[in-house]
């Protein structure tokens, strides 16, 4: 009798952790076929009349970003997270202006530029910029001085309309750096990402045909903006 | 992911101190007691006693919180009262005025760490900042900057020979800003250090930046600011 009942208490103990286990933390399946990826993102997103997925980018274990084109002939993406033993589609623009796509929000470390921009644009190349300005402050005679930030990185379009890139060692040592000095302050400090596109005469340009879309999100993913900058803004001091 | 023993030892040794008191205080008024309450209730009377209605104070950068009203307290009175006799509540009272009283405890404690704190780790030197080298590196925050590496050795042996100066924030700024197209400007501080490791238990997180000619070392915390200059380079390389 004991021994039953011990029994049925494991079952009951072990099967729900099973199973919660199986929803939650599993490892993904094999991710969906591209006509299974069009239909889901047009039956969450009608808007988005996806058509022609470009390529599936895994970005770490859970998480694939996927390009697509749509029948307005729109170059966008689309971000899915393996969630709740699901592969979903947890946002969608349908123009491919660079983001900053945040995997884990406190790890700079996952974060990736991803952009998709439309041929028509004819951009060479993409700038893109980790600012935070120059200031200064006195506040009852204690002067404070703030140096400026301005780390760039160069990113060439000449192959693929769409991409991807993690931000580099010394911009993630940086933002560390910021993020354990400053937690007393604000958790997020003054930094900033900004991007300069560039045509094919390396003139600064403005890409029409890859801004202002439409998105849709569930809200699983942490897409921050990435403003266009002027050159005027930058500093080349050389 | 690094993994980082990153504390702060003065507080965790004070709140530790704070903890035996009250548990030194508990058994005073247990022993004294006729009537003896449950001792597993006492633990969880005396954190209950300890929620307070509290306004934070900023005091030299630490926030102590001042407590006002036993908010604790009350509720355990109305809880208990209804439920048992109030001679019940009697057994459990001194309990629960010594969680508020806890409050106090931890006061007392925060406000004995800023001297304490203050003199093992004076924070206007250099090396209470910057303590362990072994994996600094300079970065360059700034297209000014040169190709430059740190002189790891010239760090160290110039820390505890570094000269205070005062910072001029705003003829500094004028100077970077004036005389130049905006887009021409240099930072003059194009460096930052990074890798360092503040003294052990400080629980000190300072930027530290590095001026262009590899001399000056502005240490910078949200609320303070520390400028030092070294009489030999700290870069090596570039020019």
């Amino acid at each position: 009798m004991t021994k039953k009942k011990l029994w049925s208490l494991g079952f009951f103990m072990i099967l729900p952790s099973i199973i919660l286990y199986w929803f939650y933390f599993s490892k993904p399946t094999s991710f969906p076929t591209n006509e299974q990826l069009v239909e889901e993102m047009n039956r969450n997103f009608p808007e988005a009349t996806a058509s022609v997925i470009q390529e599936t980018i895994p970005v770490g274990e859970r998480n694939v970003l996927v390009p697509f084109i749509s029948k307005r002939g729109d170059y966008g993406l689309s971000y899915w997270v393996w969630k709740n033993h699901k592969w979903k589609v947890a946002s969608i623009d349908t123009k491919g202006e660079p983001r900053l796509w945040k995997i884990h929000k406190n790890d700079p470390s996952s974060f990736y530029f991803v952009w998709n921009i439309h041929p028509k644009d004819q951009l060479s190349s993409i700038h893109f910029y980790m600012i935070r300005d120059r200031g200064y402050r006195i506040t009852k005679g204690v002067e404070h001085y703030e140096p400026r930030v301005q780390m760039e990185k160069r990113v060439s379009l000449q192959e693929k309309s769409y991409g991807w890139m993690q931000l580099s060692h010394d911009w993630v040592a940086i933002m560390n750096a910021y993020r354990k000095a400053e937690s007393a302050k604000l958790p997020e400090q003054d930094l900033f990402f900004g991007w300069i596109p560039y045509d094919q005469m390396n003139k600064e340009t403005f890409p029409e045909s890859s801004v202002n879309g439409t998105g849709y999100s569930n809200s699983e993913v942490d897409l921050e903006h990435v403003m266009i900058v002027n050159r005027g803004d930058i500093e080349f001091p050389r | 992911m690094e993994i980082h023993v990153d504390f702060n030892a003065i507080d965790t040794v004070t709140e530790t101190l704070g903890w035996i008191v009250i548990v030194f205080f508990a058994n005073k008024i247990y022993q004294k007691q006729m009537v003896k309450p449950k001792v597993w209730k006492i633990p969880v009377i005396i954190l209950a006693g300890l929620i307070s209605l509290s306004i934070n104070w900023n005091m030299f950068d630490v926030i102590v919180k001042l407590p006002i009203l036993p908010l604790g307290v009350w509720i355990l009175y109305f809880v208990r009262k209804r439920k048992d006799r109030a001679e019940r509540w009697q057994t459990y009272r001194s309990f629960a005025w010594l969680g508020f009283g806890a409050n106090f405890i931890f006061f007392a404690s925060t406000l004995l760490t800023i001297p304490v704190h203050h003199a093992i780790y004076p924070k206007d030197e250099p090396s209470v900042h910057i303590s362990k080298v072994t994996n600094a590196a300079i970065i360059k925050i700034h297209p000014s900057a040169k190709d430059r590496s740190l002189n790891k050795d010239s760090l160290l042996n110039q820390l505890d020979t570094l000269r205070q100066e005062p910072i001029y924030s705003n003829r500094w700024y004028e100077e970077t800003i004036m005389n130049t197209e905006s887009n021409k400007r240099n930072e003059r501080f194009p460096y930052q250090l990074i890798g360092t490791s503040s003294k052990w238990g400080s629980g000190l997180h300072t930027l530290i930046y590095v001026e262009e000619d590899g001399k000056g070392i502005l240490l910078s915390a949200p609320k303070m600011q520390l400028y030092f200059r070294s009489k030999d380079s700290l870069l090596e390389g570039g020019e």
